[in-house]
């Protein structure tokens, strides 16, 4: 039994306080996920906040099958996918839109010779890149990439086959890339 | 494999999705091929930049925030809720549904008796005995008994 496991355990027969350690444990990967699929820092915390309430309310459900954190990352990755579904918007911007929207920014932040942009630019405008892909794409790049999961689970997860994970990964991998070549360029490729 | 087969997997490489002797060839291929390099390269501060900064800090007011909305909950409602919850989706939504098969197939296969003569022949000699139509032949209980028997091939 894992200590995760152990602090479950204690909570369920009443000792409430003891979440606060999972809570302390789990808040920036969680956080993360919810940035990561939501690309807005204020409603990514109120999610991650929804999610440990989710996640303490349907506590008596987690059975040890998977670990805390891979089932904590389930709660995450649904609830901010529900999220997305409900804004409807979709973020249909296209890659000019974002440019007319941001002007040059991309290029001024990069820039060596303006003034020095701050690491906030930076994570509004990697925001603003994730939220112009689709929320397929966001969805099985966050699985991957800050959910860890292998291909095999991701086909579990998303109830398809292996050739359509590695499709859809790749296909998400390419758009990414080229949104971040056009918008980070002279910052990856250096 | 060629330069394109090791390019379509190097995302594979990357996830250490690939075969231990894959993994050889594609090391080898990385260590002579220089473009092959850069986008391996690239995508790894693509990565980087994309899904692990910024760190994020723990915060306790964050811990503190949600603590503060469980305190608001009851706790022994969400262990019974819980509970319930994973009671009713083990075992009584699949006991329902297979109690409601079972019935639906059980009067699927009971035989049905056959009736003695041809409904059709059946109200035709009840009209002759001047019975007016099909409903009152229902509405006269005595009548009905006495269809519902000659059906059963009691007379």
């Amino acid at each position: 039994m894992t200590d995760d496991d152990k602090i479950v355990r204690a909570v369920l027969s009443g000792n409430r306080d003891s979440y606060a350690t999972l809570v302390r444990r789990y808040q920036a990967q969680v956080l993360r996920s919810c940035l990561v699929l939501l690309a807005n820092p204020v409603e990514a915390e109120d999610a991650a906040q929804d999610v440990f309430i989710k996640a303490y309310e349907s506590l008596a459900g987690f059975h040890g099958e998977s670990s805390f954190p891979t089932w904590l990352y389930r709660i995450t990755h649904n609830h901010c996918m529900d999220l997305l579904r409900k804004k409807k918007r979709q973020k249909t911007d296209s890659l000019d839109n974002l440019v007319e929207d941001r002007h040059d920014t991309g290029e001024k932040l990069l820039d060596v010779n303006r003034t020095k942009p701050s690491s906030q630019d930076y994570q509004d405008l990697i925001n603003e890149v994730m939220s112009t892909l689709s929320p397929d794409y966001k969805e099985i790049l966050a699985l991957r990439e800050v959910g860890g999961f292998t291909y095999e689970e991701m086909a579990s997860y998303l109830r398809c086959t292996l050739d359509a994970v590695k499709a859809r990964l790749r296909r998400a991998r390419q758009e990414l890339r080229e949104k971040a070549r056009h918008f980070l360029g002279s910052k990856i490729v250096q | 494999m060629d330069h394109d087969q090791i390019k379509d997997k190097l995302d594979a490489y990357d996830d250490n999705e690939l075969s231990i002797g894959e993994r050889h060839e594609v090391t080898a291929h990385l260590e002579a091929c220089a473009e092959c390099r850069t986008n391996a390269e690239e995508w790894k501060k693509t990565t980087d930049m994309f899904f692990k900064t910024p760190q994020l800090p723990s915060s306790e007011e964050f811990v503190h925030r949600v603590m503060a909305r469980i305190e608001r909950l009851e706790p022994a409602d969400v262990r019974e809720q819980g509970g319930l919850r994973r009671a009713l989706n083990r075992w009584f939504y699949p006991a329902f549904v297979g109690a409601a098969v079972a019935g639906f197939l059980f009067i699927m296969t009971v035989p049905m008796p056959e009736p003695k003569a041809p409904l059709d022949s059946l109200l035709f000699e009840y009209k002759a005995e001047n019975i007016p139509s099909d409903w009152l032949v229902s509405a006269d209980v005595a009548r009905e008994d006495q269809i519902l028997r000659y059906v059963m091939g009691e007379i």
